[in-house]
């Protein structure tokens, strides 16, 4: 079965590697550029994972985790928060928003992929 | 109803009870059954009208409503029929028939229907065709147009229209009507009917006899009404509620029954309506309330007079009632209380037959048996009565008796006598008699009632010997009672004992009592009562006699103790006498002595008696008592002593230490030796007894006392033993006399001497009083009348001290100095002179008086002076001065005195040495005092100023405060440049209001003030007082401050006045030199703060510059490595999955070119992570994570990441490690970054050898160090190359790659573990990179 993920976004550079990357392992992609589309796609699409960059416009990506995970209905939902803060600190605060893990940006594609792998196995 | 209850109820019951509670029960009852009557009728009452109320109000409104509904039915009926007749007319279509048949038609109809007053008929188009009316020509075809008319539309619409109401010629109401016909072209037909029928109708409706009906339409106008002026008025009734609510049921709302309501003319009334049916018209009929319940009234005012004709008959039965329950009870109350008042006898009636009436009778029953029981009592009382007589008459009788004894202490015969009589009265005997044992006898002491014949036998006073078997006899020596109740038959009396038989015979005696009186178990005499007839004693009788017995023995006690007592106290008072003399004039023998001989004398019933003292061999006569001859107190009281022979009895006196009793002169050995002493005492004075008594002291005979009889009687043992201690009181008086004299001169001497010290040590440095004070004493002690005390002044001698009268004190104060030279040979100028005690007896007979020297003289003749005493006063043998004191009389001075003037003398040498050094030590105790004042102060200013170096303010208050109060200043400022004004810094002593001032008004420089003038000339300015400155123009600030003296010290700093100290006072008082002096050190103190704190705050500023700028650096490394990576995520991203062929494979020399790409990526990505992770650092936001770790584990980790690298190198990698290495703590995953960075460097710049890791642990931290074969570091380079974006050899970097941050950010990690990262190298020779860790890192040490 076709997995869906949820790509949240704002860069539509960073948004077509995902394309490409997730296109050729068959999975579905949906996007959503700031976090307020993420929280809306996320109750309408039910994925079966979500990328969450972090600094986005509207709603960071915190505070997306956040409401994700308190929805009972998506709170199963792996969250891998995908971001350039890599200060100090800054793990700690996508931790406690609630994410189920952390890759810092830049990333390598197939690294990516193994992590996505790992928590839709 | 109680007013008049209240006097029956008096009558009833009498005056008994208390009027206040008679009423209250009875008007209980009659109130409460009152009520209750009440209360029930009055809702009986209210109840019925308000059920009659509804009822009348129910029939009434049914009444009207049914005319109401008949009226509307009248009015719908009419309405109906007019209906009907018209539309008969629109039956004929208009094409058929012609206009005649219908205007035939049209006639007929308004025959027939006298209410319809015209008929039009209208075509189907609305055109008026024919007009029928009976008030005007009928019109025919007239072509009017109605098309848009109400009337034919209306119709049109509904088959039928009824128009709106209007009246005709101002009295007669009409409505239009038009009806439709059912077919097409029928046409319309309109009616104009006269509705005066509705009129007719609603007159007629009859409603009581003021009510009326009335008419409303839809829209609530009236249109029918008995008053036809409220119709043409067009009246609007919708106003009125009752029309509104007819008009809401009509509109089909909830029916609204309103009853009563108000009318058009505002009167209240009962209201009923009804519709009328096809019209949308409302009948009303209105009834006036009032009319409607005027029958109501009727009945509220009936049920009201029966009301009050129930409560007059509920009042009468309720007093009839109450009366009935409170007499009775009145009577029990009556009754009661007289029983309880004591009246036995009396009994309560009360007839009612029920419970009142038991407990009346239960009261009487009551009554009678206290009456009995009371009865009892009486008697028993009476025979206690009697018993407490009998015994209180007993105790009066002893009570008497002890009176008696009382009251004749010593005396027994009044005592015995009234027990005798007391006993014999009571017991009722006839006579009696108390005897006492006495020499194996009876002595009879006293009797009473006896006959006279008795005594004549046996009289008192006489002792008499009894045979044993007397009962008296028998009673002393069995110590028992003997109760002979019949002499004849006593065995006394049977063994014919006289005594007895007489007593029977002579005296009647039958009956007698022998009482013994016993005393220590011993009988001492017995109580005998007799009586005349055979009558035996009761036990009481016995008892009192006995009693009698026992106060008759305490009774001879008392008297025997009280004579005793009486003796000694005689004895006592004499010799207290004698002590009262003793103390009472301390030091005065003769009265002691005369006290004493009156007192030997007198107690020792003594003639005469004299006090002899012995000095040496002979003796002195120093006290003669008694009426002695003149020519024996002649001879022997002349003053001067006598010598004595050997034989008189003095003399053995002496010579035997013992006292000498001679009980006849005339046979004595001196007497008979013919000694003067003895034979002048018996010739002259007739002395017979003589008793002599030494007075010893120290085992030494001072004395005798002797005392003399003109009688040969000797003295008792009790009268020598008095003598005796007279003497031993003597030789105390006279030792205490000797001691007192002692006593009171050195206490005279000590207290002069203590009031002189006490004078030099409470004016301690001043001499004055202290040389006053010891001439005062001197003279006193020494009784002279005045003195001097001269101080050397050169050759001369100035008085500084006078005692004496005032003319010659006045004569010393104005003229102090005596030059000796001027009076040669003056007994002063020989004191002088000689520095001796100079003593003068007589003035008059010294040398300078017998010369004439008018000094001497002056003293001599006009002051009076006799006896002169000079003392000098002399200081290591150098005369400093004298003590002078005069007598005006001829009288030498004691040796005592003498010496207590020496005393004085060398006492004030002392003082005015004590003084000199006293004022010496005084001055440098000051002067010490003073600097050491300033020191301290300066050291604490010193102290502040150092605490609190960058706290200006702190340490200008301090300077001010404490120079004002080190130069006594009141008050004290600083005022500080700033621009170019002074501005106040820091104040001491001024007010809030004064600072203020001071604040607003900065002073610039010039000559007005003081500041502006030091701030002028640079330099320290005095003004003493202010307001005495001609330039001084600060007037405010005088006024403000309130100073006089101003002194101000510039503050210079660099040539500068950057600020003016200034100090004031209130008063007018300048600055001392020393004080300007000190201020002067004060204000070098403030520059040095003020400098101090200008530099530290220049310092402060420019670090928090740099530290803002540093932290913006970071900042922005922070940002900038952000915003780079996102780039680089999208380069590397697409890089690697073109190289993973997602997009197709690409061609071989794409893919090289890719791997360049991705290498070169790569490294701009290791860049900024380094960038990042320095900025880290250096914005303190890198933060540890401490946990334990395994230095093993680090080495292997970076081991097997770098082991590809050396091996693409062939370089060869080591790894040495100890066997055991301890767990660690600190950050892991930083540690291994940092040797990753020197085993990395250590392979990149190696290009051929080993690079070696070694690991080892010791004293609590552990080493690793990394070496190579490389090329090694120039000394000169190792310590750049730990900096930012330094390598050894920049031109490497291009070959060899490197940000040059790797060293300086491992440098950091390692600081902070508190550990240390070095560099050992020589060009050449290879590199090996240390770095030490505590094992133990339990905190991250900050970046200093």
């Amino acid at each position: 079965m076709t997995k869906r993920i949820l790509v949240v976004e704002d860069q539509e550079d960073n948004r077509q590697i995902l394309r490409d990357l997730l296109g050729s392992v068959d999975m579905e992609m949906i996007e959503a550029h700031d976090g307020e589309a993420a929280v809306a796609q996320a109750g309408k699409h039910k994925p079966d994972l979500i990328l969450m960059d972090i600094q986005l416009p509207v709603m960071d990506g915190y505070e997306a985790t956040r409401r994700i995970k308190a929805n009972p209905a998506l709170k199963a939902i792996p969250i891998i928060v995908v971001t350039s803060y890599a200060l100090s600190g800054d793990e700690g605060k996508a931790r406690d928003a609630g994410c189920d893990a952390y890759v810092t940006k830049p990333y390598s594609p197939r690294q990516l992929l193994a992590k996505i792998n790992e928590f839709l196995k | 109803m109680t007013d008049h209850a209240a006097p029956l109820q008096a009558e009833i019951s009498g005056d008994v009870a208390p009027r206040k509670t008679r009423s209250r029960l009875f008007l209980k009852y009659a109130g409460l059954f009152v009520a209750v009557v009440c209360v029930a009728l009055l809702t009986n009452g209210i109840f019925e009208i308000w059920v009659s109320y509804r009822e009348h109000k129910d029939a009434l409104i049914q009444i009207q409503r049914e005319q109401a509904d008949a009226a509307a039915a009248k009015i719908g009926q009419f309405i109906k029929e007019i209906e009907s007749q018209v539309g008969w007319t629109t039956q004929l279509l208009w094409s058929v028939g012609t206009i005649e048949q219908r205007r035939f038609d049209a006639l007929r109809l308004l025959r027939q229907v006298p209410a319809i007053t015209e008929l039009a008929q209208v075509d189907a188009s609305g055109k008026e065709q024919l007009r029928v009316s009976r008030l005007a020509m009928d019109v025919v075809g007239s072509g009017l147009d109605l098309s848009s008319d109400p009337k034919f539309t209306e119709a049109v619409k509904k088959k039928i229209y009824y128009g709106p109401v209007y009246f005709r010629r101002e009295s007669e109401p009409y409505m239009t009507l038009s009806l439709a016909g059912t077919r097409r072209d029928a046409g319309v037909s309109i009616a104009e009917v006269n509705l005066k029928l509705i009129w007719d109708v609603v007159s007629k409706i009859k409603v009581g006899e003021r009510g009326h009906a009335y008419v409303v339409d839809a829209q609530g106008r009236l249109i029918a009404h008995p008053d036809i002026s409220l119709v043409l008025r067009n009246t609007d009734m919708t106003r009125l509620v009752q029309v509104q609510a007819a008009q809401r049921q009509e509109a089909g709302g909830a029916p609204d029954d309103i009853e009563t309501a108000t009318d058009i003319q505002g009167r209240k009334v009962l209201t009923a309506f009804a519709p009328v049916a096809p019209l949308g018209w409302t009948v009303f009929v209105e009834l006036p309330v009032e009319e409607a319940y005027e029958p109501l009234i009727t009945s509220i005012q009936r049920t009201a007079l029966v009301l009050l004709g129930a409560l007059c008959l509920a009042a009468l039965a309720g007093i009839f009632l109450a009366r009935r329950m409170v007499v009775p009870i009145q009577a029990l109350r009556a009754g009661a209380a007289r029983i309880g008042g004591g009246d036995l006898s009396q009994r309560i009636t009360v007839k009612t037959g029920d419970e009142l009436e038991a407990l009346a009778d239960q009261f009487n029953d009551m009554a009678g048996r206290l009456q009995e029981s009371y009865a009892g009592l009486e008697q028993k009382v009476e025979a206690r009565t009697h018993e407490l007589s009998e015994s209180l008459e007993q105790q009066t009788a002893t009570s008497e008796v002890l009176k008696v004894i009382s009251s004749s202490p010593g005396e027994l015969e009044p005592v015995f006598q009234a027990m005798l009589e007391s006993a014999t009265r009571i017991c009722d005997a006839k006579f009696a008699n108390l005897w006492l044992s006495q020499d194996d006898g009876f002595l009879l002491a006293a009797s009473h009632g006896v006959p006279a014949e008795y005594h004549e036998r046996l009289p008192l006073g006489v002792v008499a010997h009894p045979g044993p078997s007397l009962p008296t006899a028998r009673a002393t020596s069995s110590r028992l009672v003997v109760h002979v109740p019949d002499l004849r038959e006593d065995q006394s009396y049977l063994n014919h004992d006289q005594v007895a038989v007489i007593g029977v015979e002579t005296f009647k005696i039958r009956t007698l009592l022998a009482v013994p009186m016993l005393k220590d178990q011993k009988a001492v005499g017995a109580i005998v009562i007799y009586r005349q007839e055979v009558r035996p004693f009761t036990d009481k009788q016995i008892e009192l006699v006995t009693n009698f017995a026992a106060q008759a023995v305490i009774a001879i006690e008392n008297t025997r103790l009280l004579t005793e007592l009486r003796d000694s106290l005689e004895q006592q008072t004499a010799t207290s006498e004698v002590l009262r003399v003793i103390s009472s004039s301390p030091g005065e023998l003769e009265p002691v002595f005369s006290a004493m001989l009156a007192n030997a004398t007198r107690l020792c019933e003594a003639s005469y008696g004299a006090m002899w003292l012995r000095e040496g061999d002979a003796w002195r006569a120093v006290a003669m008592h008694g009426d002695l001859p003149a020519p024996y107190l002649d001879r022997w009281r002349s003053g001067a002593a006598s010598k004595i022979g050997a034989h008189v009895p003095m003399a053995r006196v002496l010579a035997t230490r013992q006292p000498v009793h001679v009980p006849d002169m005339r046979e004595d050995a001196g007497y008979l030796a013919g000694e003067l002493l003895p034979v002048s005492a018996v010739e002259e004075a007739g002395i017979r007894t003589q008793f002599s008594v030494p007075m010893i002291r120290d085992e030494e005979i001072v004395g005798v006392i002797t005392i003399y009889r003109r009688e040969v009687k000797p003295f008792t043992g009790k009268q020598v033993e008095l003598v005796t201690n007279f003497a031993a009181q003597a030789v105390i008086a006279i030792e205490n006399t000797r001691l007192l004299t002692e006593l009171r001169e050195s206490l005279d001497q000590q207290t002069a001497t203590s009031e002189v010290l006490q004078v030099i040590s409470s004016s301690p440095g001043e001499l004055d009083p202290v040389f006053q004070a010891m001439l005062s004493n001197a003279s006193r002690i020494c009784e002279a009348k005045f003195g001097n005390l001269f101080l050397r002044e050169g050759d001369n001698l100035r008085a500084v001290a006078v005692h004496g009268e005032r003319d010659y004190a006045d004569d010393y104060q104005r003229n102090p100095v005596i030059v000796l030279r001027d009076h040669p040979g003056i007994p002063l100028d020989r004191l002088v002179t000689t520095k001796e005690v100079l003593h003068v007896p007589d003035l008059r007979t010294d040398r300078s008086y017998l010369e004439k020297n008018p000094r001497i003289l002056a003293l001599v003749d006009t002051a009076g002076a006799r006896t002169l005493l000079g003392v000098p006063m002399l200081k290591e043998d150098e005369l400093i001065g004298a003590i002078v004191i005069y007598r005006q009389e001829v009288r030498p001075f004691s040796d005592k005195q003498i010496e207590l003037v020496t005393n004085f003398a060398a006492q004030a040498v002392i003082a005015i040495e004590n003084t000199r050094l006293l004022n010496e030590l005084q001055k440098r105790t000051d002067d010490l005092s003073g600097s050491l004042q300033q020191q301290t102060a300066t050291a604490e200013v010193l102290k502040v100023i150092s605490r609190s170096a960058f706290d200006l303010q702190t340490v200008l208050d301090t300077l001010v405060a404490s120079a004002a109060r080190l130069c006594e200043a009141d008050k004290g400022v600083i005022f500080q440049l700033q621009g170019n004004e002074y501005r106040l810094a820091a104040n001491y002593g001024f007010s809030h209001e004064a600072e203020a001032f001071a604040r607003d008004h900065p002073l610039k420089p010039g000559k007005g003030s003081v500041t502006g003038r030091v701030a002028l000339e640079g330099k320290l300015i005095h003004i003493p007082d202010v307001l005495a400155d001609p330039d001084y123009q600060q007037s405010g600030y005088q006024k403000a401050f309130g100073y006089r003296t101003n002194l101000g010290v510039p503050l210079l700093r660099e040539g500068m006045t950057i600020g003016v100290f200034v100090l004031t006072r209130d008063e007018v008082n300048p600055f001392t030199e020393s004080q300007i002096d000190l201020v002067t050190t004060f204000t070098d103190q403030a520059v040095i703060a003020m400098e101090n704190v200008r530099l530290f705050d220049e310092i402060q500023d420019k670090s928090r510059q740099l530290a803002e700028a540093s932290k913006h650096k970071s900042q922005f490394l922070a940002n900038m490595s952000h915003e780079l990576r996102t780039p680089m995520n999208a380069i590397l991203g697409y890089t690697e999955l073109i190289m993973d062929n997602i997009y197709g494979e690409p061609t071989e020399k794409m893919r090289g070119v890719l791997t360049r790409v991705q290498s070169n990526g790569k490294h701009l990505l290791g860049l900024i992570n380094d960038v990042l992770d320095l900025s880290k650092i250096e914005a303190g936001q890198l933060s540890l994570a401490l946990a334990d770790y395994s230095v093993k584990d680090i080495v292997h980790s970076v081991f097997s990441s770098v082991e590809s690298l050396a091996k693409n190198k062939k370089l060869d990698l080591k790894v040495e490690l100890p066997q055991k290495l301890p767990v660690a703590h600190g950050d892991e995953r930083r540690l291994t970054q940092v040797l990753l960075n020197l085993v990395g460097n250590s392979i990149k710049f190696t290009d051929k050898g080993e690079v070696t890791i070694k690991a080892e642990a010791a004293n609590g931290s552990f080493t690793i160090a990394v070496r190579d074969t490389g090329p090694g570091i120039a000394i000169e380079d190792q310590h750049k190359i730990f900096e930012e974006f330094q390598q050894a050899d920049s031109s490497t970097t291009k070959e060899k790659g490197g940000t040059g941050l790797g060293l300086a950010i491992s440098k950091r990690i390692v600081e902070m573990h508190g550990g240390k990262l070095w560099v050992d190298s020589q060009l050449g020779h290879g590199s090996t990179f240390s770095f030490s860790i505590p094992l133990k890192v339990e905190r991250q040490v900050e970046p200093a």
